[in-house]
């Protein structure tokens, strides 16, 4: 118990000091733990961890940039067919349909700048999500 | 490395997340020191502890947009640094390793006079004695100046069992000094 209020003293919760032989060694191992242990990580740690989270984001970013191309490739083929009418001839009508409803709000217009703009939101928002918070 | 300015911690945060160009490595650098001091006693190969240092860094980026300033941004930067720790024991199996308080023979020597630096250097040792929780909490009340509540919250533990496993640690502690006569 009085090993109790030793600590408490020591912590700053009793006003009045304790009169106990133990104080000594408890005020000896306060200070001990208090101390620096002298550990420390080697010298460029920031710089490695930094270096990488880049790899990673880097690798992130080839990802997305190669989900866009992929877009940009299938909405350009889809403009293409769309717009240049001879696709009877090479049996495209099922991928035709499938197209069309893909890009219904382009055909509905009949603007050729519609489905570009689609593109295009679509890489800026890709974009947008890659490089915020970049290390 | 310590950093030499301290940048308020909500215009650190900011700048991570907004991408100004160093800002991470200014965090890490303003916080370093205390991943390391919170997981320095539990693992103790030192290229683990350097590892386990970027694990935590690394999961501070990737959820400091969940950070919502409900603790300071070192409880919450303590608090992932411990449970890695935690987990990289689990994982390892180093928690079952635990040397048990009772089996362990006394082998301080009454006798010895021991001056500051050398008193450091023997609680230091034996503190590799005590439970995880016992030097987890020792580290971060008189290591790192948190307040039991603050404690409370990186180890996710009631404030009054924090006190108990303080008070259970030093006893230990001081139970294993040479006699208080000898100090120089």
């Amino acid at each position: 118990m009085s090993e109790d209020k030793i600590q408490a003293w020591l912590d700053g919760e009793l006003a009045e000091k304790p009169a106990d032989p133990a104080l000594g060694a408890y005020e000896q191992l306060y200070a001990a733990l208090a101390s620096d242990p002298g550990v420390r990580l080697t010298p460029g740690f920031a710089a490695r961890v930094t270096a990488r989270l880049r790899a990673e984001q880097d690798r992130q970013s080839a990802r997305y940039v190669n989900l866009a191309g992929t877009l940009a490739v299938i909405a350009s083929f889809a403009v293409m067919v769309v717009y240049l009418g001879s696709y009877d001839s090479l049996n495209l009508k099922p991928v035709m349909e499938t197209l069309r409803d893909l890009f219904l709000p382009a055909i509905l217009l009949n603007k050729t700048w519609i489905a570009t703009a689609i593109v295009c939101s679509a890489l800026a928002v890709i974009d947008r999500w890659v490089s915020a918070q970049r290390v | 490395m310590q950093a030499e300015t301290q940048i308020p911690d909500a215009l650190l945060v900011k700048d991570v997340l907004s991408g100004t160009q160093g800002a991470f490595e200014q965090l890490i650098n303003q916080y370093e020191r205390l991943v390391l001091h919170a997981i320095f006693r539990l693992i103790r190969n030192p290229a683990d502890r350097e590892d386990v240092c970027q694990e935590v860094f690394i999961k501070v980026f990737r959820q400091l947009r969940s950070f919502r300033y409900q603790s300071r941004l070192s409880t919450w930067i303590a608090r992932i640094a411990y449970n890695t720790a935690v987990n990289h024991l689990r994982k390892h199996r180093e928690l079952a390793q635990e040397i048990n308080w009772h089996e362990v023979d006394e082998q301080s020597d009454p006798a010895l006079t021991m001056n500051e630096q050398q008193l450091q250097a023997f609680v230091h040792d034996k503190m590799e004695r005590l439970s995880v929780v016992e030097k987890s909490v020792l580290t971060f009340y008189h290591l790192e100046e948190m307040s039991v509540t603050e404690i409370s919250q990186v180890m996710d533990r009631p404030e009054g069992t924090i006190k108990s496993d303080l008070y259970r640690a030093r006893k230990k502690l001081k139970d294993l000094m040479p006699a208080e006569k000898t100090y120089e």
